[in-house]
């Protein structure tokens, strides 16, 4: 589904360089949900964006079912995430003068126009939002504009959801709704790659791995877990080169 | 879900700034529409007062005509047809023609209706003594004008016809035998009732007696002759002076005309200095007019591209503001795989939706704003006809055109915004 091959991103900021990502490598197969944890700045954003085809790598590879997304033109991989991968943001980006149902439909802009706009019904309905649709997200509770933002995301059916801390502001029985819906995603055949500081967060990951200072180490699988939902091995989805325990630090 | 009803939501969303949007557009569209309408509100308001004027100049004119045609026909006929071989120093000496011609040639001139010639009397005019009072008289024997085909109705005659049994004095001669108007008088043995004393005319006419032309051509031993036929002649420049020896000539071949020039030239040329003297005031009018119009062109043409620019400098702000409130939005929507053509879309289609609302206001305010200033009073349908479909045309395309040159830049950098600049900002 998704893999990273050392994949490094450098910032030129005005007085110096930061390198957000060093020789990062990932894969991750369908059905397996991801957890990444690591402190603030450490790069888990950049690692996002870069798996989602928005920012481009200095150097590496980034393969979507065996496709380099930089390869492809930026159009061609606009289509791409259009059709591929869902988006879940901590700040949710919600359009504020749509209606939640209109919001869940968003995505439908970038397809062909052959989507199946009644999904969105079945979506709210899903996330417990339907009393909702026509509300604007200013008349939404936090819970339920990330739950919007998250039916967004799955408006498309893509194969891979990327979460930026999508629990980040949220009370416990919302993360546990939005967590749930992402463990149901993947159980489905999905794969979700999942930044978060929330301990709640790590611990539903099938893959616990850990960033620090632009470099990935691949943690544990997390108490419980020895097999993934298409009856592999977790460990035969796990790239030769995250295996190390830890990538050399850079030097102070 | 459709771009059109994302447009829609934002306008519905953000309305104060899609209503500066709109007064920006109705600004600058309102100033080429109210500037037009001014100038031709100020054309048709010329147009108006100059018709107006002229109007006035041709009543005027027609008036005066009138009060000329009084004031010569006060003065007496002007014109006098004579046998072709009659001397004028003889005339002038003798104070009458001495050659006389059929009175048949009255009847021709009349049938003739030449249209410079009025008030035809046939005369016979021979100086007499008066043998009762022993007084040389200017013996006239009328038979009243000549009916001229299709005019003079209801015009009062220069000189009434006399009856039979009366006779008409000329003031001095009536002051020398002392009568009155309805007194007997013995004219060569027969009596005759005095039918009126004429006013004073300061000519040998004075000195004359009229009688009717049958009982002086019987006493002049002239029967069926007269030897002049006196005339008015209507001439409106003094150009046309002359052309009435010819047209007369051409009816009557054996006579000449006789024009007492003085009194038709001057009447012709005092008309044509008053219709000169009017022509002027017009032109000037008129200039004075242009001069304005010109003032105001030059005005428009500084106030109308500082409309546009001011407008469309305010309308750039907006969009610039409105594209850095919707830089997170636009992020999600562009991480989403929305494209940039559709972000542009979205803002163009909203900036021409902003320029033709606005347009439409500023087309009916300029139009109104023009009018009222320009003093026209129009319905509504005269003044889209006055400042013309073309221009309303160009006007209404200009809002939506404003609005998508000055939101390009600001839709262009949102359209090309980094998504990963947006969604990385958290």
């Amino acid at each position: 589904m998704l893999e990273l091959r050392d994949v490094s991103k450098t910032y030129c900021g005005r007085k110096k360089e930061v390198a957000a990502l060093r020789k990062v490598s990932l894969r991750l197969e369908s059905g397996m949900l991801a957890a990444l944890q690591g402190p603030s700045g450490c790069g888990k954003t950049t690692l996002l964006l870069v798996a989602g085809g928005l920012l481009a790598p200095d150097s590496g590879e980034v393969l979507l079912d065996g496709v380099d997304l930089y390869s492809l033109s930026a159009e061609c991989r606009g289509r791409r995430r259009a059709t591929n991968i869902g988006f879940v943001f901590q700040q949710f980006h919600l359009i504020p003068y749509l209606t939640a149902v209109e919001n869940v439909q968003a995505p439908l802009l970038a397809s062909d126009g052959t989507a199946d706009h009644k999904y969105a019904e079945d979506l709210l309905e899903r996330f417990g939002l339907s009393a909702r649709r026509d509300h604007l997200p200013g008349e939404l509770s936090t819970g339920e504009k990330q739950r919007t933002a998250l039916a967004r995301a799955m408006m498309n059916r893509p194969g891979l959801i990327l979460a930026d801390e999508p629990t980040g502001n949220l009370d416990a029985a919302n993360a546990a709704i939005v967590l749930d819906a992402l463990e149901q995603f993947a159980e489905e055949g999905g794969a979700v790659l999942m930044a978060s500081h929330d301990e709640r967060a790590a611990a539903r990951g099938q893959q616990l791995w850990q960033m620090k200072d632009g470099c990935l180490n691949f943690l544990f699988f997390p108490t419980g877990v020895d097999k993934m939902p298409n009856g592999n091995s977790p460990s035969v989805n796990i790239f030769q080169g995250a295996t190390r325990p830890f990538c050399k630090q850079p030097k102070e | 879900m459709n771009l059109w009803r994302v447009m829609a939501g934002e306008i519905g969303y953000r309305k104060m700034s899609f209503a500066f949007g709109c007064v920006s557009a109705a600004v600058a569209v309102g100033a080429i529409t109210c500037s037009t309408a001014l100038l031709r509100g100020h054309d048709l308001r010329s147009e108006k007062l100059i018709e107006m004027k002229e109007a006035r100049t041709r009543a005027e004119m027609a008036r005066m005509e009138d009060d000329y045609r009084v004031i010569m026909k006060r003065m007496g006929y002007n014109v006098m047809i004579l046998h072709k071989d009659q001397d004028i120093a003889e005339l002038h000496a003798r104070g009458y023609p001495s050659l006389t011609m059929p009175e048949s040639y009255a009847e021709i001139l009349a049938a003739a209706g030449l249209p410079t010639l009025n008030h035809l009397l046939p005369v016979l005019q021979q100086r007499v003594l008066w043998p009762e009072t022993d007084e040389k008289i200017l013996l006239t024997g009328v038979r009243g004008q000549m009916q001229l085909p299709g005019r003079e109705g209801g015009r009062a005659p220069i000189m009434a016809p006399i009856p039979a049994g009366h006779a008409a004095l000329g003031n001095a001669i009536a002051a020398r035998v002392d009568v009155t108007a309805g007194e007997k008088i013995t004219l060569m043995g027969e009596s005759f009732t005095v039918e009126r004393v004429e006013a004073v005319r300061g000519t040998a006419d004075d000195m004359a007696v009229w009688v009717g032309l049958a009982k002086a051509q019987g006493w002049l031993n002239e029967p069926g002759r007269i030897n002049a036929i006196l005339a008015l002649e209507c001439v409106c420049h003094a150009e046309a002076l002359g052309q009435i020896v010819e047209q007369v000539t051409g009816v009557l071949p054996d006579t000449q005309v006789f024009e007492f020039t003085s009194k038709v030239q001057g009447r012709a040329e005092a008309r044509k200095r008053a219709t000169e003297t009017r022509q002027k005031a017009l032109q000037a009018e008129l200039e004075q007019r242009l001069g304005l119009r010109a003032e105001r062109q030059r005005l428009m043409a500084a106030v109308r591209p500082l409309a546009v620019a001011g407008a469309g400098l305010w309308m750039l702000l907006l969009a610039y503001g409105n594209a850095r409130d919707r830089r997170s939005e636009i992020g999600m929507l562009r991480a989403i795989g929305v494209r940039e053509k559709q972000i542009l879309v979205m803002f163009l289609g909203k900036a021409a939706l902003t320029g033709l609302a606005g347009g439409v206001v500023g087309i009916a305010i300029g139009l109104a704003a023009g009018f009222w200033a320009s003093g026209v009073a129009a319905a509504w349908q005269q003044m889209w006809w006055l400042v013309g479909g073309r221009t309303i045309l160009l006007v209404f395309m200009m809002g939506p055109l404003l609005g998508c040159l000055a939101t390009l830049w600001p839709a262009i950098r949102a359209a090309r915004l980094d998504p990963a600049a947006v969604l990385g900002e958290e």
